[in-house]
């Protein structure tokens, strides 16, 4: 019975391709998001906190 | 329920800042992890090659377990002393064990269409695991929509603690039920060759879960800390 | 803009909690009936829609390549019941293999599969020379409801 459709087998990498893609869609989307998130606020505890990091300071 | 920390108020010192290139090692890592159990782990008995997508999905549900746990630690942490770092952190490790959800569940399903025949199927587990998901769906569309802090930190962590005991339920759902989906495997059900994958695999997850956790919560801080001075600014002024 | 969405959102989530509630989940709960249990029903279980699940019985397997028409037969080890299919099974479908057919038994005591799934077991072993692969499925479908 093996090999009923063996051509389906042939196409199994593009599954696995697929798995492995999404992964790494959602982990750099998601760091992306992170580092987005991370830039606008630094750049409101900037403006708002003063002495603690506004006009450039660290 | 005692007073909220305010602490932030009376402490402008910049909150700290993991470094950034603890993300970039455990990504790094997790790259690594990938290339070698995609390169060195054989052909399975039954479903050949679409055994390795086991690397992605199955260390994906576990941090999704334990990133839920962090929530549910940290909920009643909260709900017992009132702390607002600890509203940030459950919230924090929320939104990470949510996207984490989602992959899993995606995951299945690209898994399931080669291996079972269906993308999907209404069986206790694949359920249980999107209602899990639509639980912490619902707790982060509740965090954007309350707009009182006290008020949406009480109620995220009621929902949270609640929410997350679906965790168990989703994880004995394939012993407690008859489901499509199989029972957890084990090392005894494992080639070793397919172990040593899946455990350095998810020791990468881990990594990079962590790493997004503590970011995600050191940016929510910092954000907290410019609308505490943002209010103590609107209330000095004349 | 954004309350919109919450909204939307906290709608969808309603829904599906209320199908879940109202019978979706109840129903899915036991998800496949073994031959055992679907004949035990005797007519009772003959024309509605149920799942059927079991293992493919070693030897079963005729597939006609031309008509598409697959048969074979799915045992619980007590008892076994004929199923006719149509169209290729999904790649892992072959003798000893865990399945779960969904669709009704027809007139003639044969279940008549509008659709079918393989079930694998937890277990995960590379092919070893001589291996005798397929008993591992004998234990792979429960005997016993929630």
């Amino acid at each position: 019975m093996t090999g009923i459709v063996d051509d389906i087998v042939a196409s199994n990498w593009s599954f696995i391709y697929a798995a492995y893609g999404v992964t790494w869609v959602v982990i750099l989307g998601y760091l992306v998001r992170l580092v987005r998130a991370g830039a606008r606020a630094n750049a409101d505890y900037a403006r708002l906190v003063p002495g603690a990091g506004g006009e450039g300071a660290r | 329920m005692p007073a909220p920390d305010r602490s932030l108020d009376a402490r402008p010192a910049r909150p700290p800042r993991t470094s950034p290139w603890m993300g970039v090692a455990a990504i790094l890592v997790l790259a690594a992890t990938q290339a070698y159990s995609i390169s060195t782990s054989p052909a399975e008995g039954d479903m050949g090659h679409l055994q390795k997508i086991m690397y992605v999905h199955v260390p994906a549900a576990w941090m999704t377990f334990l990133a839920f746990f962090v929530v549910l630690v940290f909920s009643v942490k909260y709900l017992w002393k009132g702390r607002e770092d600890d509203d940030l952190v459950a919230a924090s490790a929320a939104e990470v064990g949510a996207t984490l959800n989602g992959l899993t569940l995606v995951l299945g399903m690209i898994w399931g269409r080669p291996a079972w025949g269906v993308w999907w199927v209404w069986d206790a587990r694949l359920t249980s695991t999107l209602v899990l998901f639509l639980i912490f769906a619902g707790y982060l569309a509740l965090r954007a929509f309350v707009d009182d802090e006290q008020q949406r930190a009480r109620w995220s962590a009621a929902v949270g603690a609640i929410g997350a005991i679906n965790v168990p339920i989703v994880y004995m759902s394939v012993k407690w039920w008859r489901t499509l989906h199989q029972p957890p495997s084990s090392p005894a059900t494992l080639d070793p060759a397919y172990t040593m994958g899946l455990r350095i695999n998810a020791f990468a997850l881990l990594f990079v879960m962590i790493f997004f956790i503590r970011k995600r919560y050191e940016i929510a801080r910092l954000e907290r800390a410019a609308e505490h001075a943002a209010e103590a600014a609107a209330l000095g002024a004349p | 803009m954004k309350r919109n969405r919450v909204i939307a959102a906290l709608v969808v989530m309603a829904g599906v909690f209320g199908w879940l509630l109202f019978g979706g989940l109840e129903k899915n709960v036991v998800f496949f009936l073994t031959p055992k249990e679907l004949l035990a029903k005797g007519t009772d279980g003959v024309g509605v829609a149920v799942r059927l699940g079991g293992q493919v019985k070693p030897g079963s397997v005729q597939w006609d390549a031309k008509t598409l028409d697959l048969r074979f037969t799915v045992t619980d080890g007590a008892r076994e019941m004929a199923v006719r299919s149509t169209g290729a099974p999904p790649q892992m479908f072959r003798d000893g293999m865990g399945v779960i057919v969904e669709g009704r038994v027809g007139a003639g005591g044969v279940f008549e599969a509008t659709n079918l799934m393989v079930k694998h077991s937890n277990e995960y072993r590379a092919p070893k020379p001589g291996e005798e692969a397929h008993e591992k499925y004998k234990t792979l479908i429960k005997q016993t409801g929630p």
